[in-house]
């Protein structure tokens, strides 16, 4: 009972997490970034496996902080390149980045402890078997821990320079033309999008991490009016897709990390179909007050 | 009497559910003539050219080519698009965007044959173009980009060509190209329909106007169309037309 | 993988042997992972250059849960079940991604990432209920998502050979009109050409290759497959023929050397492998090709600036 209950909180935080970094992303039409950048931290977190033989929390935020902000500045330099315009350049790194992660995992599998499903699907029903001991007590899930410290790191950079953030989603050009120092901002998010990446893979694994970054914040973006409704509305809508992709999982006994991200897919879908049929509905209703 | 190559009637346009862009267009252009069809930005010329070819959703309306609906004469009609509408990055060679105005004529497995290449060759000769024929697009100039279009256009052997915006941006030696090639396909009684944003030029380019804003305010040959009064319903007030004589001289003093 | 440190000691033997065609298998693989990368790269270009370069990575994940529907329906994996279940579920993502920009206010790159996660998702959830099911024949399963040519049966290889075939067939018969379409849509159209029909056909041709690559590259990485060929191609000449060509070497090389790796070793993914060469040929065509490469490139500036003192 104890260990759903763990399992629930961490989940709950990885989801807040991604979801408020996730509406900057929507916004700034960055989503693909986000996807590279996932699949990338794979290799930061393997190096720092392999550099700090074993585990160790910091080496992996660093290596996965440097892996991220490092395919978001060679995909932003590649695509000056007139031949490797739009896309090309972030799927070419993030590719890259991403097989070379899972080739060393494969090479190096005595000395690094994870292994490819795990990569994917995230262990997030193993979560509280690792926990943290301090002074001979039990203190949670390791998991938990990164997950709440992410989280919390999220929000306050998110509440500080929460004007800036707004600024540069909504109109990149007046923030230059303002004085506003864009890439500087944009590294920050960066950071912080890697951040969250890395404290949800052990939970969600690399590629379910876009489906928490995107789909709350997307089905966010349909309803919100302003930028501050739609931080809480892509917060609600991660927190309902956790709760309902658990139950999900418990009733099919599937993937608790897959399960969680279908629900928020099919939050999502129910969202656009309410509004088509509203907007249909207000249609007809427009007709009719026309034909009188 | 012959129908005329282009008949448009109450063509109504929108884009998504705002305000129709353009409402009830109708006119006709009579054969051989060259045509522009001038108005503010916003007014719809280049979605009235889109309309006309197929490229745009019409509400309502009927467009016809020769007394018969397009797809019945495609082959007599050649499109030029806005050349900023394409990606000069792709990786291909003049030769082959000219070769492009034949794939109408080939079926689907054809590749073009000698007879196309020489076809090709010679419009690229006509608009001064034949020794690039080997250069990739990406290093051609504004001007030099407008004229491949144009071979492109030449080889279709169209009787009808729809141009939107050919003179945009375009230098000296293109402008004078362009008009060459507009006296040539009048002499052959061809029939050309240009988007045109410059009032000043459309008196030495033109010959028949098409005067739009959001609907058609007026349609003729250039001395009935070019007056200052439907130019200024069209433009809306505050808008004069520069004295013609000196728009020629700072075009080509 | 434990047998990988073994293997290389024998590295070159098992290597020379393989290269004589010794084992039938190891060859069937060979032809496979060939005609898989020469297709893809292929049709992947003509994506490319529509701007489109992560399509197939949207395409390819949304095959996963048509794979496993597949497998709960029919509990076989033979290779025309598994072929038409990744088609219907990746068509049916093709057609959410290009749904929601067009009516809902989500943009195009969001709407590929919601496919993209919400397809692997699900796929992912029915493999994890799948393997709590007591099946039999569910085993490898799970490596279509990292890709294992050793596991191919030659059933699964005549089907990929003879879908590869045909798809290159396909694109030489209509290079032309792809060409068209993909520089200048809407010209084509005033041409009179059926476009909306010839990019229906594209579309099966991408999503077919995305699917017969599953088995060799996975679900994960297939967009590299389809995006880094051209890329690198790009560098070595101007012209879209020749671009294609070198796109298929390109990809016919990185397939050849994935064979050779999954006959080294056999349980190592091929995917992970095939995508590093391909990254390691583009990082060569990036700095060395002779028509954009960084080094010719700069020999030729070097030279503009000597004759342009004189």
């Amino acid at each position: 009972m104890m260990s759903d209950i763990w399992i629930l909180a961490t989940a709950c935080l990885v989801a807040s997490s991604c979801a408020l970094v996730g509406v900057f992303l929507v916004l700034r039409r960055q989503s693909l970034l986000g996807d590279a950048i996932s699949h990338s931290v794979l290799l930061g977190i393997v190096l720092s496996y392999l550099m700090m033989d074993g585990r160790s929390e910091i080496a992996m935020m660093v290596g996965a902080v440097i892996m991220g902000l490092l395919t978001a500045w060679l995909a932003e330099w590649l695509q000056k390149h007139p031949l490797l315009k739009s896309d090309v350049s972030i799927g070419m790194i993030f590719t890259s980045f991403f097989a070379l992660g899972v080739v060393l995992i494969s090479v190096y599998a005595g000395q690094i402890d994870l292994d490819q499903e795990c990569v994917l699907y995230g262990e997030i029903a193993f979560v509280p078997f690792d926990t943290v001991i301090w002074g001979g007590e039990s203190m949670g899930p390791r998991a938990f821990w990164l997950a709440l410290v992410v989280f919390l790191v999220n929000v306050s950079v998110i509440a500080v320079v929460f004007e800036r953030y707004r600024l540069m989603a909504f109109h990149p050009v007046l923030a230059v033309a303002l004085g506003v120092s864009v890439p500087m901002w944009h590294t920050l998010l960066m950071a912080q999008v890697s951040l969250t990446t890395v404290a949800s893979f052990d939970a969600v694994g690399a590629i379910l991490v876009v489906a928490l970054l995107v789909i709350p914040a997307s089905s966010a973006y349909l309803v919100a009016t302003s930028l501050k409704t739609m931080l809480v509305w892509a917060l609600g809508y991660a927190q309902l897709s956790v709760l309902l992709g658990y139950g999900l999982a418990v009733w099919l006994d599937s993937a608790i990390a897959a399960s969680i991200a279908v629900m928020a897919g099919v939050l999502l879908l129910a969202t656009i179909l309410f509004q088509q049929l509203i907007q249909k509905q207000s249609q007809k209703a427009s007709l009719a007050s026309e034909a009188h | 009497m012959i129908a005329p190559p282009l008949k448009v009637q109450n063509l109504t346009m929108r884009y998504h559910q705002a305000q129709p862009v353009l409402k009830s267009v109708s006119f006709e252009i009579p054969q051989g003539h060259t045509v522009a069809i001038i108005g503010p930005n916003g007014a719809g010329k280049s979605t009235l050219l889109k309309g006309v070819m197929g490229l745009a959703p019409l509400v309502s309306g009927q467009v016809s080519m020769f007394g018969h609906p397009l797809e019945k004469n495609r082959l007599s009609v050649a499109y030029v698009p806005q050349r900023d509408e394409s990606d000069w990055d792709f990786p291909i060679q003049v030769m082959d965007v000219v070769l492009m105005g034949r794939q109408g004529h080939l079926r689907f497995w054809q590749r073009p044959s000698a007879s196309d290449r020489t076809l090709a060759e010679e419009a690229l000769n006509q608009l001064g173009m034949l020794d690039y024929k080997d250069r990739q697009i990406s290093q051609l100039s504004g001007g030099q980009q407008q004229r491949v279009f144009l071979a492109r256009a030449l080889v279709q052997q169209a009787e009808l060509y729809l141009m939107d915006e050919p003179f945009a941006g375009v230098d000296m030696k293109t402008e004078k190209a362009i008009i060459d090639l507009f006296g040539r396909l009048k002499q052959a009684n061809k029939t050309i329909v240009c988007v045109h944003h410059d009032l000043n030029t459309v008196a030495d380019y033109f010959d028949w106007v098409v005067l739009v804003n959001r609907g058609v305010i007026a349609s003729g040959p250039v001395n009935a169309v070019m007056t200052p009064e439907k130019i200024q319903q069209a433009f809306g007030g505050g808008f004069s037309m520069m004295p013609s004589t000196s728009a020629k001289e700072v075009k080509h003093g | 993988m434990a047998d990988w440190q073994v293997m290389s000691a024998d590295y070159w033997a098992l290597t020379l042997s393989f290269w004589q065609f010794e084992d039938a298998n190891a060859l069937w693989v060979l032809v496979g992972s060939v005609l898989l990368g020469v297709s893809a790269s292929v049709v992947g270009s003509f994506a490319v250059l529509k701007r489109q370069a992560l399509i197939g990575d949207a395409l390819a994940h949304s095959a996963l849960p048509g794979v496993m529907v597949a497998f709960m329906l029919f509990h076989t994996q033979s290779p025309i079940i598994m072929l038409i279940g990744a088609m219907v579920s990746s068509l049916m993502g093709f057609m959410l991604m290009s749904w929601l920009p067009k009516n809902t206010k989500i943009k195009p790159d969001a709407a590929l990432a919601i496919t993209l996660s919400l397809f692997f998702a699900l796929g992912l959830m029915a493999l994890s209920y799948i393997q709590g099911l007591n099946v039999a024949g569910k085993s490898g399963l799970d490596k279509i998502l990292f890709g294992q040519a050793a596991a191919m049966l030659p059933e699964d290889l005549i089907v990929l050979s003879s879908v590869a075939l045909a798809v290159l067939l396909v694109v030489g018969l209509l290079f032309q009109k792809f060409r068209l379409i993909t520089f200048n849509e809407n010209y084509a159209r005033s041409l009179g050409l059926s476009v909306s029909l010839y990019q229906a056909v594209f579309a099966c041709l991408l999503v077919l290759v995305v699917v017969i690559g599953l088995q060799i590259v996975g679900v994960v990485l297939m967009a590299a497959v389809l995006l880094v060929p051209v890329s690198a191609a790009r560098f070595w000449h101007p012209n879209l023929a020749v671009i294609l060509w070198v796109a298929a070497i390109i990809g016919g090389l990185s397939g050849m050397v994935s064979a050779n790796i999954s006959y080294l070793a056999p349980s190592a993914p091929t995917g992970p492998w095939m995508v590093l060469v391909l990254a390691g040929l583009f990082l060569l065509s990036f700095l060395f090709a002779p028509y954009q490469g960084w080094f010719f490139n700069r020999i030729r500036a070097n030279d503009k600036d000597l004759t342009d003192d004189e």
